[in-house]
This record gives C-alpha cells, sequence and structure tokens, in this order.
C-alpha cells in the first residue's frame, strides 16, 4: 500500500499521535507525506497546535514544603518496618509505648465522654492521679470509674495500656489514638534538638509544620526534628491499630441522634434553634477553613481547656521539657469532651472547629479531629453539617482506618437529612435568627467545673 | 550514586527498607504529581492535601509494590483516583449546598479560585502572563475526564497507551477525549477572544521526565 496516497480519514485518525509524536517508521512516514499534500489536513493540524501553544502558557508550580518533613519521617518509619531492621533502623521505636498508653488516655477520654449519657456531670478527670503513673494511669482511673466504655472483664487497664499491646487491647481508641496523641511524642521528639524544643514550645505545631522557612532552616534531615517524630510514631501507633474495627465496638446509635440531647419529640423550631447554635462561621466553612487563622480562640480556650487537661495527661514517660503550646490541642480536646460528656455537643463541635482550624490537613491529628468533629455534629443533631464533615474525612483520609467509621457516619447523616427533609419539606428554610453565641456560651459553664476539677493537677 | 536510579527500583528498594530510596522518589515527582492536582482539581488547597495524601498511599501500598507497570503509572494512578473522588463528592456537597442556600445566586466555586496567580511561577513574559486567567478558565470548563487525559498528555508527557492505564479506559476512549479537549479548549479560548496564534512559544516546559 501507498503510505504517501493515504487518506484523509485515515490520517486524521492518526493526527492525534502524530502530534504527540507517538508515531514511529511507517505511520509516521504516511502521514508527513500525507500532510506535505493536503491542506485540510495541515489545518487541522495547525489548529492543535496552536491550542497546545496556548495551554502551554500555564507553567509548572512548584510543589509546597509543607508536609514534606513528616512524609519523610512517616516513610523512614515504614521503611524500617518493611526491612524488619535489616535497614535504616529507627530511632523512634523505643517510644512506641509512650505513644499507645498516653494516647490511649487522651482517646479514652473522648471514647468515654461520646458514648456516655449526656446528662452526667461527673467530670472524669477529678479522677487523675497526680503521681508519676501519668496518662496510663489516669486512663485506669477512667476506666474504674466508667467500666461501660472499657471493653468488659478488663478493671485493671493500666497495665495492658502501658503496654504496645494496649492497642488490641481497646480497639475502639486506637485509631484515634493515632493522632491524637501528640503532646508527649512531641515532648520525645523534641528533645532530639533544643531549636525544635524551643520552636515547639512557642507555637502550636500546626504551624510549626506549615512554616516553610522553618522546614528549610531545619533542612529535610537537619538535626532539628522534633515534629517528625510524631508521624513515625503516629504511624506505629497507627499500623498497631489497623484492622482494629471501630464499628464494631461503637454503640449503635439511631440513624437520627437527635433525641440523644432532647428525649422528647423537638418541634420543628427547636431543631433549627440547634441548627443555627452554630456560629456563622461554621457548617460549611467549618473544615474547609483549616488555613484561616482563629481570630477569636485565644479567650475560649484558656477558659474551657486551661493547662488542666494537658496536666492530666502528662505522660510520665516525658519529660516536662518544651514548654505547653504543643500540649494545647490535647487541652482544647479535653475540654471538647467535657462540652461533649455534658450533653453540649453543639458547643464541643464549636470547639472543635475552632480546633480544626489550627490544625493543618496533612497534620496527623487531624484526622482524629475532624473524625470527632463531625461525630460531635451528628451527635448535635447538626445532620447536613455532619455529613460535609464525614464526607471530608472519606475524602480527605481516604486510607486511614477509620475511613469506614466515617462513612459509615456519613451514611448516618444522610438517612438523618432525608428524614429530616420527609418532615419538613424543604430543609434549610426560614431558620429562625437566633443567637448563635448565646446557645454557645450557656454551655460554658459545665466545662469550668470541668477544668476546676482538674485545676490541682496543674500545680504538679 | 544512586541519583539516576529508575523509579522502579528506588521503590523496590524502599520495600525492601531504604527510606532514602523513597526520598529521591517524592524529590524527583513531588513537583509533577502535585502540579498534575493542581490542574485536575484546579483547587490549590485540595491539591496539597491529596499530594500528601497520594505519597501516603504510596508508602502504604510499598509492601505490595510489584513493578508490574511504570512507577509513574501507578503513581498518576493514584493520584488521579484520590483527585477524581475528591470532585465527585465536591460536586455532590455543591449540589446541595446550592439546594439549602437555593435562590442565593453567588455560586462561589472553588475551582473558580484556580491556580491562584500568586502563586505562580515568574513569567517568561507578560503576554502570557496576561492570557493565564484565560487558559486556566478554559482548563477548568473541560469535563474532568477529558481534562485528566489532557493534562497527561499536555503538561506531563505521558502516553496515550499509559493514560489509558491510568483512567482505566481504552486507549481509544483516551484518543478521543483527547480530541474532544482540544476542539472544546480551541472553542472556549476562541469565544473569549483568544487564539492559536497569541500566545509565545517561550512559555512551553514540560514536567515530563
Amino acid at each position: 500500500m501507498n503510505r504517501e496516497a493515504e487518506s484523509c480519514a485515515n490520517v486524521d485518525a492518526l493526527l492525534l499521535d502524530y502530534a504527540y509524536d507517538e508515531l514511529v517508521g511507517a505511520e509516521r512516514a504516511g502521514v508527513e507525506g500525507h500532510l506535505a499534500e493536503c491542506a485540510k489536513c495541515r489545518a487541522e493540524l495547525e489548529a492543535m497546535a496552536g491550542t497546545r501553544r496556548l495551554m502551554r502558557v500555564l507553567e509548572p508550580e512548584p510543589a509546597p514544603e509543607t508536609g514534606l518533613e513528616s512524609l519523610l519521617a512517616f516513610a523512614e518509619k515504614a521503611a524500617a518496618r518493611q526491612g524488619a531492621g535489616a535497614a535504616a533502623p529507627s530511632r523512634w521505636r523505643w517510644l512506641v509505648p509512650a505513644l499507645s498508653a498516653g494516647g490511649l488516655a487522651l482517646a479514652l477520654v473522648f471514647v468515654l465522654s461520646t458514648t456516655r449519657a449526656p446528662r452526667d456531670l461527673v467530670v472524669p478527670a477529678a479522677a487523675a492521679p497526680h503521681g508519676a503513673k501519668g496518662a496510663a494511669a489516669s486512663a485506669a482511673g477512667l476506666g474504674e470509674q466508667r467500666p461501660v466504655a472499657l471493653a468488659p472483664g478488663k478493671p485493671g487497664p493500666a497495665a495492658e495500656l502501658s503496654q504496645r499491646e494496649g492497642a488490641q487491647a481497646a480497639p475502639p481508641a486506637a485509631p484515634l489514638v493515632a493522632s491524637v496523641s501528640q503532646e508527649r511524642v512531641e515532648k520525645l521528639g523534641s528533645g532530639q534538638g533544643t531549636t525544635a524544643k524551643r520552636r515547639l514550645g512557642q507555637r502550636p505545631r500546626a504551624q510549626v509544620l506549615g512554616d516553610k522557612e522553618q522546614a528549610k532552616a531545619d533542612g529535610a534531615m537537619g538535626a532539628g526534628r522534633g515534629p517528625p517524630a510524631d508521624a513515625a510514631l503516629v504511624l506505629e501507633a497507627e499500623e498497631a491499630a489497623r484492622g482494629d474495627d471501630l464499628d464494631a465496638n461503637e454503640p449503635h446509635r439511631p440513624a437520627r441522634p437527635a433525641p440523644e440531647r432532647s428525649p422528647r419529640p423537638e418541634s420543628q423550631a427547636e431543631a433549627s434553634a440547634r441548627k443555627t447554635a452554630a456560629p456563622a462561621a461554621g457548617k460549611d466553612s467549618a473544615p474547609e477553613s483549616w488555613t484561616a487563622q482563629p481570630s477569636q480562640q485565644r479567650a475560649a480556650e484558656k477558659k474551657l481547656a486551661g493547662g488542666s487537661a494537658k496536666a492530666e495527661l502528662a505522660p510520665s514517660t516525658a519529660s516536662r521539657a518544651g514548654g505547653s503550646s504543643s500540649g494545647r490541642f490535647d487541652a482544647e480536646l479535653e475540654a471538647a469532651a467535657g462540652l461533649s460528656r455534658c450533653g453540649d455537643h453543639a458547643g464541643a463541635a464549636r470547639l472543635l472547629e475552632k480546633l480544626l482550624a489550627t490544625v493543618a490537613p496533612d497534620d496527623e491529628r487531624a484526622p482524629a479531629a475532624l473524625l470527632v468533629f463531625a461525630r460531635e455534629l451528628e451527635l448535635a443533631g447538626e445532620a447536613a453539617a455532619a455529613e460535609r464533615a464525614y464526607a471530608r474525612f472519606v475524602s480527605l483520609f481516604p486510607a486511614h482506618p477509620s475511613a469506614q467509621l466515617a462513612e459509615s457516619g456519613r451514611a448516618r447523616a444522610q438517612a438523618a437529612l432525608e428524614a429530616a427533609d420527609g418532615q419538613s419539606g424543604t430543609r434549610g428554610a426560614g431558620w429562625p435568627a437566633a443567637a448563635p453565641a448565646e446557645v454557645h456560651r450557656s454551655k460554658l459553664a459545665p466545662a469550668r467545673s470541668l477544668e476546676e476539677a482538674q485545676g490541682p493537677l496543674e500545680q504538679r | 550514586m544512586t541519583e539516576s536510579l529508575a523509579d522502579e527500583t528506588l521503590m523496590l528498594r524502599f520495600k525492601a527498607g531504604d527510606a532514602r530510596a523513597f526520598e529521591q522518589l517524592v524529590r524527583r515527582h513531588r513537583t509533577p504529581v502535585f502540579n498534575f492536582l493542581l490542574r485536575l482539581c484546579g483547587h490549590r488547597q485540595r491539591a496539597e492535601d491529596l499530594l500528601q495524601e497520594t505519597w501516603l498511599k504510596v508508602i502504604r501500598g510499598a509492601s505490595g509494590y510489584e513493578p508490574r507497570a511504570k512507577f509513574t503509572t501507578w503513581l498518576y494512578t493514584i493520584a488521579r483516583n484520590q483527585c477524581m473522588d475528591a470532585l465527585r463528592k465536591e460536586s455532590y456537597r455543591k449540589a446541595e449546598s446550592l439546594e439549602a442556600s437555593a435562590g442565593n445566586g453567588a455560586d462561589e466555586r472553588p475551582l473558580v479560585e484556580r491556580f491562584a496567580s500568586v502563586h505562580a511561577a515568574p513569567d517568561r513574559n507578560a503576554h502570557n502572563a496576561a492570557l493565564r486567567p484565560q487558559i486556566e478558565e478554559a482548563l477548568d470548563r473541560l469535563p474532568a475526564e477529558q481534562r485528566e487525559v489532557f493534562v497527561l498528555r499536555e503538561y506531563h508527557g505521558v502516553p496515550f497507551r499509559e493514560i489509558a492505564e491510568v483512567t482505566g479506559v481504552s486507549e481509544n476512549t483516551v484518543k478521543s477525549r483527547m480530541r474532544y479537549a482540544l476542539e472544546g479548549l480551541r472553542k472556549t479560548l476562541s469565544a473569549m477572544g483568544v487564539e492559536g496564534d497569541m500566545a509565545e512559544e517561550a512559555g512551553a516546559r514540560s514536567l515530563a521526565t
């Protein structure tokens, strides 16, 4: 067959490959031969070329440095595991028991808080010991006070919790632990270099990780490697927790969880009022606004969290060096747990929302914070917002051990939405312009008592 | 020096416990993957999220990694799936929020935020810089399945056969989408008054490795 005489149709089918230089040999020669003679096909090719020239105005942009450090630390940990110690021995492995224990303590607080009867105002932190037993012991204290939330037949879980196996001993907590237990990790990690220590002492970790200049200053593998240790440890804990099914231990919630807060049938006005309890920035923007700096955060944080929860959770294994800013995350989480325990899920959600605003999405603590946020929204009856938060979790952390949990949460929230739709027609129409601040404030009282109850611990 | 090792070799080394190999992979492909995500999802913050999540998936998937396909094909497949997933959920949520705020008019699509020009690389020339918003807009208007094909082929130099692997459709479908993409871009740009002879060649710089 004479390639020179290719028909326009044949050439057209190959024109794309030709334009992108994917043709070789005879085919290429055939197209070129035809193009030399056929103005129509030349014009077609030129049209493609013109569009391509335009599109190549877009130049590549540099990838952000954010998260690179922690990613590499994560990889190091994974590599150490994969190599079974053959290569790249991990400097962090020995820290793991501390992580598991302390993390579990914190996560337990939350599990307890979200599974308890809402009207019970007992403050569990009061049971936390002052001594050197630290986090694991305090978890034990909680456990004894509320055996319901722990695995049955494990009256004194402290011993297990202080071991890595603790992660298996209390499966529901573990995935949260993986991301939540920052404080002691950070302290231990920061022991690697004094600069890191100082830095962590001064600023919230999210900022530290997000600070490009700082990251550069540290160098990818430099000495100041505080933060990456977190990621490494988190991986360890996460791995330990993997395979545990949260759902299995999760109390089954009704499709519409709202009644938990108001047992009697609620009127639509009430439901609406609760929904509007979200501050102006809430709803849609909550998880999206992770990069935004919260403005009015400080005062509320101080009131709610103080340093008390942090003190409660201070691990015996960690030196107290490094200041407290990194512990603020835990403290705020605990404060939110306090609100949740008091049945103020909307308040807890608001607090978590603020907390999320300080956490970069690639922060290892982000998944737990987001998941708990979604959960609190759900418990608060804010199904639409909860659905979005769950959806955000699934889209951001599809590989996270808790992704399935988020999926089922999302399904629940959707079901609740549909149920609400069925009842009241167009959702969102005619919400009263209630004052969100009012609702929010009135719920702060229990949290203050929480702080008071924990106060003495701060003096350690 | 291990600088020039093949991606697949590095990945196998990482699988065997060499974290440095992973670091090389990241440094080699981080920017291309970021740009792929950025152009595909059109949202800087989300592209950053997805970038991180993509690499985390690479780490988690390392133990099961077999060099059956090119590493980059695997990598782009992961990134692409994450992004498509996010886009699907985005449109779902958008539909819902539109419904919730019916009649609110202003549709602040995050996609329109586009690749914020502030962060863009310094321009070769002001002429091309002036064109960029329209170019971005035109790309944004493509259906996602055409956009991904176009971006992979045009900016990342991925051959059609490999794009077929990444997107899970036949090579013919890929090419057909590419034709539609080019035609759609030409029409959109033309409607904006931007014609093919307006760009200056200096802008062309490939991410292909």
